[in-house]
């Protein structure tokens, strides 16, 4: 029999608020292998490897790394049988050095006292009875003793220095050690995490979503140094939600969905299309019911938009669009390359650096949230718990939020006071309109689940009959039923007339709800598309940032 | 960076938003629990005082009841130190709103009372405008020593806390050097200014020599409070921008106008409060008159729980604590700085409300009941603390007169006994803690009975209050254990 | 005093009062910076030095050594930082409640304790002072002094070359970070907490057994603060926080001086001005220069991502 390297039976994690993020999730993972774990955002992927890494404790089920049960108390017990975890958002420390981020938590210590003590102590065994406690007793407070000693005893830093170099050169993985996590790019700091697992002399390597964040080349680059770190033959586990990364990478893959096992299939014997099918649960084309659109007047015209991001980077480099009245226009694209600032510019929350926005064929003046609303925009934010919601507010405060200081939701002079009685009737027509499951209006946001908070964002950005309606990932995070409901509701809002503006991260979604599709990629526009013109491999390498011409020509 | 700073804040929002998710989920049993905190951390402050008082060797019982004594026969006492308490929690407690913590309402009290004084001494007005007149502007010059931080954090970002108490300090010396040196009254070895013009003084209200109307000023400045952060715009954005500020200005809310507001509102009503006691109370501006109300501001919104209403009833409780005190000193020998200890304790026990939780976590099975079911472990919790109570006060109490009659005093060692089993035995969750606590409580009203008519008088009240209460909760909790089949003796 | 300002005498005496005067803030200084820097904001520092200071007198006057004073002001700071990490770091309360608390119950009990221990109010006998070494030009120094300026390197030493100072900073600028690097953020952070109350206990013990040899109530009046704006001042780093505690030090010798020194005088009616430069100095450095900047956590009780 081949002995796995993880074997994780039967967990499940259930978070307060009955939200069962994995149930029941049998997963094995053998030795020396790039093992994919697919899903959708929200399908527990995270969670799964949180409780593997000790950072989450589970509800039921076994953990067995080579063969033997493990029960981790914290990420230093899965540290130390050889697990090495590089997260999502990087766990590196901006003011500190390289070096100083490597070996944080596994300090080259001077004398190394307590694992010296350890060693020795090891091998006697522990008597009974009162001589057992006492001699228990002894080692703890000799364990304490040492290990006071070492971590107020100086680092070595040239040792930990020299390795991280052999490490990087071994790798390919080239940086300067001293140089300061703040200074580097976000590539670089990925290189970080990575020498950080390796120094730690990790032999089962996850890493979280790795390609989110990094261009094409980067991408690149990394599946070179983990083809590499496999030859090593360590073991990685690589979270995805994209479908090529674990096709090009991985020897088998597991698809999770809605916090549930799918399967587990060895990449020879599988393809993308079938890998799509089990992470959502249908057949990928599945249609949306929905007529042609029938477009009018322009609504929003972007021109020449350039804007910057919050490290002062220019993130829209010269971006053009145009949304009309009765069409959905869908914009897709790899998260990181410019949709969050384009969707806050034209909500207000940025400023332009340069370039031109018109709204009905007025030019857009003044960026501030309250104004462009009062123009007719409606915005659905892609953070709900950030953006969107306040949870410790009411579900009626919440309902009129944005719009609480206008008729009839103020009165008196200057619309100084609140009126309690149309906040409660309007709240009441809401909730009864967009079939919003609540106890009462007067219990907070936080009672709520999150298909019912997102209601709430809707019910808010569609209350005032908008003209445009900026979606951003409407759907994330939420179940079938409200995902359904919630594209439904764009839609009816498009033969309304209204533009909608989809900005999503899941193409088939794009490709279902969107009218046009336009596709962004590092702060461009590059190219607009029907949703029948085009497939989902032209959409992917555009995203992925091949040039209209590279595309053609390859197909 | 920033970015990242603000992702993880948000993250942790969202930790602690789920963390509180499904325990509380309504809003009422939220408040009762909250409220059920409170008290409990005012008796576990009560107890703990008397722990000390006994380590010193005096008797708490005797202490407690001079102090409730002490406090009953002057109620205006009670309210007259409630006044500018009642002012300061406001103002720390609208901050708090705002997501800010304004620990500089001592220096806001300060500068509101000196220019309450300047006008009062040096502006001559006709009667009953002239204390308006001076507790206006008084209020303006607070809420400006206020709009200082507020310009500083919503503009530089410098934090608040910093900041105000700075600010705080540079108030207090400000003041200092005014009243001892060129307002000075001239002649007097106390750094203290001349007396106000008469007419500027606010009347004592209800025939008392020591209250006077600023105690109407506080509760319409509550109410208006009130009415504020429910009822308007402005009070509506400073609550989002307190719990969620990102979603705030994605709503268009300008956050930094909010923090601006919020403070120099919170500095007004620190310098209303000191403006108020100059006019009503002290007449002139004496040096360090304020002796710490404003600091106080912090323990009265934090056991308010930064609810208007709430802080009136703190200030209140403090009001009491200190009028009681004197009578406490004299007649029991324990010094008037009890009272800080006590506060301090119901400061410490109210800031730590995951304090149950934490004990769950370390294994403490009761604890871990409250966490699980904490709407219906709630009357046992309170069983449990009055208990706790009871076997204090029969021990305390018994030992005290030990020699003077020994039945009485073995009867209170007995109950106490009684009541200290049952809260062990609540403790270890067997249904016979609360018949224990039932036995008990009948026991005390007994007694109670017992001391009227044998002419022990001063146990009789508190001993029948206990008793009642004790049978009313342990009723409703055995009621709970057996109709609803609460987890009893089981591991959850 | 008769004397001109170039005196030897009085130079000593300057030097020697400023030393006095700074020991307290520089230690309660410092050991803030090691509450702070772990991302515990520590405005309790006021109680726990009053405590040190009272709990010194006590261990002295009922031991006769004044060396057993110290240890009881240092066990004392260690328990109140102990209940203040508790409370803001294992049971994630508010810190600035939390602090005052700490200030509240100290205040109260120092002052109940000296009538409940010695049945007089407000002031202590006077007991055995810490010994001290005359030196040329710099006076008589206590063992604190000394202390104090070994802190200097000492705490260099232990924040940026040892795992522990690492750890610790690494808690208050990002906690999560540290927590996934498999090291325990709420022990680091106790530990910050607790070196800050025993360090802020020993700076109020030198103001009752090193400086003066009893305990008068409140007699830190607000250098607690101060120290907490000294440490702001000094940008949360050892050198600056003594830089800044010595020259706070200097501000309260001016001060001592108007009524020693007649060159100074003059100076008697503005006196509160000299004390308002601590404070008005941290609002510019803070406010105004922004040339101070906060650990990134600071004040932030750490939550694991959903924790269960």
């Amino acid at each position: 029999m081949k002995i796995y390297a993880v074997e994780l039976e039967n967990i499940s994690k259930t978070f307060p608020g009955d939200v069962k993020a994995n149930q029941d999730i049998t997963l094995r993972i053998k030795e020396g292998e790039v093992h994919g774990l697919l899903g959708e955002n929200g399908a527990g992927k995270t969670t799964l490897m949180n409780i593997l890494y000790g950072l989450i404790s589970r509800d039921t089920g076994i953990v067995k790394i080579y063969g033997k049960e493990v029960f981790f108390q914290s990420p230093r017990d899965a540290i130390s049988v050889g697990i090495g975890m590089v997260h999502q958002h990087f766990k590196l420390i901006p003011t500190f050095t390289v070096t100083e981020n490597v070996v944080l938590g596994a300090e080259p210590l001077f004398a190394n006292l307590e694992s010296r003590f350890e060693k020795r102590v090891i091998k006697t065994e522990i008597p009974t009875g009162v001589k057992g406690q006492l001699s228990r007793f002894g080692r703890s407070a000799a364990r304490l003793v040492t290990g006071t000693v070492d971590r107020v005893s100086p680092m070595s830093f040239g040792k930990a220095k020299s390795k991280i170099k052999q490490i990087a050169e071994e790798n390919a993985l080239f940086l300067d050690p001293d140089s300061k996590i703040e200074d580097l790019s976000v590539g670089m700091q990925q290189r970080v995490e990575i020498i950080k697992v390796l120094y730690r002399e990790a032999e089962i390597l996850i890493l979280d979503e790795p390609t989110a964040v990094l261009t094409p080349q980067e991408v690149d680059e990394l599946f070179e140094t983990l083809a590499r770190i496999r030859k090593a033959g360590k073991t990685i586990i690589l979270i995805t939600h994209k479908l090529r990364e674990p096709m090009a990478l991985c020897d088998r893959i597991t698809v999770l969905r809605d916090g549930k096992f799918v399967g587990t299939v060895e990449k020879a014997q599988t393809t993308p299309e079938q890998l799509a099918e089990m992470m959502v649960g249908r057949p990928v084309v599945f249609q949306v019911s929905k007529t042609k659109a029938t477009p009018g007047q322009p609504v929003l015209r972007i021109e020449n938009l350039q804007v910057k991001d919050d490290r002062g980077l220019l993130a829209i480099k010269d971006l053009g669009i145009e949304i009309r009245a009765g069409e959905i226009l869908g914009l897709a694209g790899v998260e990181g390359n410019g949709q969050l600032e384009l969707v806050e510019t034209l909500w207000g929350l940025r400023k332009p650096l340069e370039g031109k926005i018109f709204f009905e064929g007025q030019l857009i003046k003044r960026f501030h949230p309250r104004k462009i609303r009062e123009r007719g925009i409606g915005y659905i934010p892609q953070d709900r718990h950030k953006r969107g919601i306040i949870l410790d507010f009411s579900i009626k405060e919440n309902l009129i939020l944005g719009a609480h200081y206008r008729p009839p939701y103020s009165m008196g002079p200057f619309h100084t006071i609140l009126n309690p009685r149309n906040i409660i009737k309007d709240s009441n027509k809401l909730v009864d309109n967009f079939d919003i499951k609540i106890r009462d209006l007067d219990s907070l946001a936080n009672t709520l689940s999150g298909g019912n908070q997102q209601k709430v964002i809707v019910a808010r950005a569609l209350a005032f009959q908008p003209k445009l309606l900026i979606a951003s990932h409407p759907t994330r995070g939420l179940d079938v039923g409200a995902t359904e409901y919630i594209h439904q509701l764009l839609i009816e809002m498009r033969d309304e007339g209204v533009a909608i503006l989809l900005v999503s991260a899941d193409l088939d979604e794009i490709r279902n709800v969107a009218d046009r599709i336009a596709v962004i990629f590092d702060g461009r526009i590059v190219a607009v598309k029907e949703p029948d013109a085009t497939d989902e491999r032209e959409l992917g390498l555009l995203m992925a940032g091949h040039e209209q011409e590279q595309v053609t020509q390859e197909s | 960076m920033i970015e990242e700073q603000k992702e993880l804040e948000a993250e942790l929002v969202d930790a602690v938003a789920e963390e509180e998710e499904g325990a509380f989920e309504n809003i009422f049993w939220r408040i009762l629990t909250e409220l059920g905190w409170a008290l409990g951390s005012i008796i576990i402050a009560f107890l703990v005082s008397a722990l000390i008082m006994i380590a010193i060797g005096r008797d708490p019982i005797v202490a407690y009841s001079a102090l409730l004594e002490g406090a009953l026969q002057s109620p205006d006492l009670i309210f007259a130190w409630a006044t500018p308490l009642i002012l300061t929690g406001l103002s720390v407690a609208l901050a708090f709103k705002a997501g800010l913590f304004n620990i500089g309402a001592e220096g806001q009290l300060y500068i509101g009372s000196m220019v309450a004084t300047l006008i009062g001494i040096y502006i001559f007005l006709p009667i009953i405008i002239h204390p308006f007149v001076c507790l206006a502007i008084g209020t303006i010059c607070g809420a400006l020593w206020g709009l200082v931080p507020g310009l500083l954090k919503a503009y530089r970002g410098t934090h608040e806390v910093v900041s105000t108490m700075m600010l705080s300090f540079v108030a207090i010396l400000l003041t200092e050097f005014l009243v001892s040196g060129p307002l000075r009254e001239p002649g007097t070895p106390f750094p203290q200014t001349m007396v106000l013009l008469p007419t500027s003084w606010l009347p004592n209200v209800f025939f008392s020599p020591i209250l006077h109307a600023g105690i109407f000023i506080s509760i319409i400045a509550a109410i208006f409070v009130y009415f504020f952060l429910s009822r308007t715009v402005s009070g509506y954005e400073i609550r989002a921008v307190g719990q969620n500020p990102f979603a705030a200005e994605a709503a268009g809310i300008n956050s930094k106008k909010q923090i601006v507001l919020a403070l120099l509102m919170s500095g007004g009503l620190a310098g209303l409060a000191g403006a108020g006691e100059i006019l009503g109370q002290y007449r002139r501006f004496i040096i360090g008159w304020s002796g710490g109300i404003g600091f106080d501001g912090i323990t009265v919104a934090v056991l308010g729980l930064n609810n208007p209403f709430g802080v009136i009833l703190a200030a209140v409780f403090f009001g009491f604590l200190r009028a009681g005190a004197v009578a406490m000193q004299t007649q029991a020998g324990v010094p008037v700085e009890m009272i800080l200890i006590i506060q301090g304790l119901v400061v410490l026990f109210v800031a730590a409300p995951k304090l149950i939780k934490w004990l769950a976590k370390q294994n403490f099975a009761y604890a871990k009941w409250i966490v699980k079911k904490p709407t219906n472990a709630l009357p046992l919790f309170l069983t449990a603390i009055l208990s706790l109570t009871g076997a204090f006060i029969g021990f305390g109490v018994g030992f005290a007169n030990l020699r003077s009659d020994l039945v009485f005093t073995a009867q209170l060692v007995g109950i106490g006994a009684l009541a200290l089993g049952s809260f062990a035995a609540i403790l270890m969750k067997r249904r016979e803690g609360f018949i224990t606590a039932l036995l008990t409580s009948i026991a005390w009203i007994i007694l109670a009975v017992l001391t009227v008519i044998y002419h022990k008088g001063t146990l009789a009240i508190p001993l029948s209050i206990l008793g009642v209460i004790g049978v009313l909760l342990s009723l409703i909790s055995s009621f709970l254990v057996y109709r609803k089949g609460i987890l009893i003796g089981g591991v959850l | 005093m008769q004397s001109s300002f170039l005196n030897p005498l009085v130079i000593t005496w300057f030097i020697n009062s400023t030393l006095h005067f700074s020991t307290p803030l520089v230690l309660a200084a410092l050991g803030g910076m090691f509450s702070e820097r772990s991302g515990v904001v520590n405005i309790g520092l006021e109680g726990m030095m009053l405590m040190g200071a009272f709990m010194a007198v006590v261990g002295t006057f009922f031991s006769g050594n004044p060396w057993i004073g110290l240890l009881a002001a240092s066990i004392s700071g260690g328990i109140l930082g102990l209940i203040h990490g508790l409370i803001s770091v294992q049971m994630k309360g508010n810190q600035i409640v939390s602090g005052a608390g700490i200030i509240l119950f100290a205040t109260g009990f120092t002052s109940f304790m000296v009538f409940g221990i010695w049945g007089i109010r407000g002031i202590t006998p006077s007991v055995r002072q810490l010994p001290t070494v005359t030196f040329p030009w710099l006076g008589a120094i206590s063992p604190l002094m000394v202390l104090m300026f070994l802190m200097l390197p000492i705490s260099w030493y232990t924040l940026y070359r040892t795992p522990f100072g690492m750890r610790l900073r690494a808690a208050g600028e990002d906690p999560s970070t540290l927590d996934t690097a498999g090291v325990n953020v709420q022990t680091t952070r106790l530990i910050g907490v607790i070196l800050s109350g025993i360090f802020a206990a020993l700076g109020g013990a030198h103001l009752s057994i090193g400086f003066g040899s009893r305990f008068v109530e409140l007699m830190t009046g607000g250098r607690g603060f101060i120290a907490l704006a000294a440490l702001i001042f000094g940008n949360w780093n050892p050198l600056g926080v003594v830089l800044s505690g010595l020259f706070f030090g200097f501000l309260s010798t001016l001060q001592g001086s108007i009524d020693v020194l007649p060159e100074f005088s003059f100076l008697a009616p503005y006196v509160q001005f000299i004390a308002m430069i601590p404070y008005v100095s941290v609002i510019i450095a803070l406010g105004i220069i922004r040339r101070s900047i906060p650990p990134k956590a600071i004040g932030v009780p750490y939550i694991k991502e959903r924790e269960g």
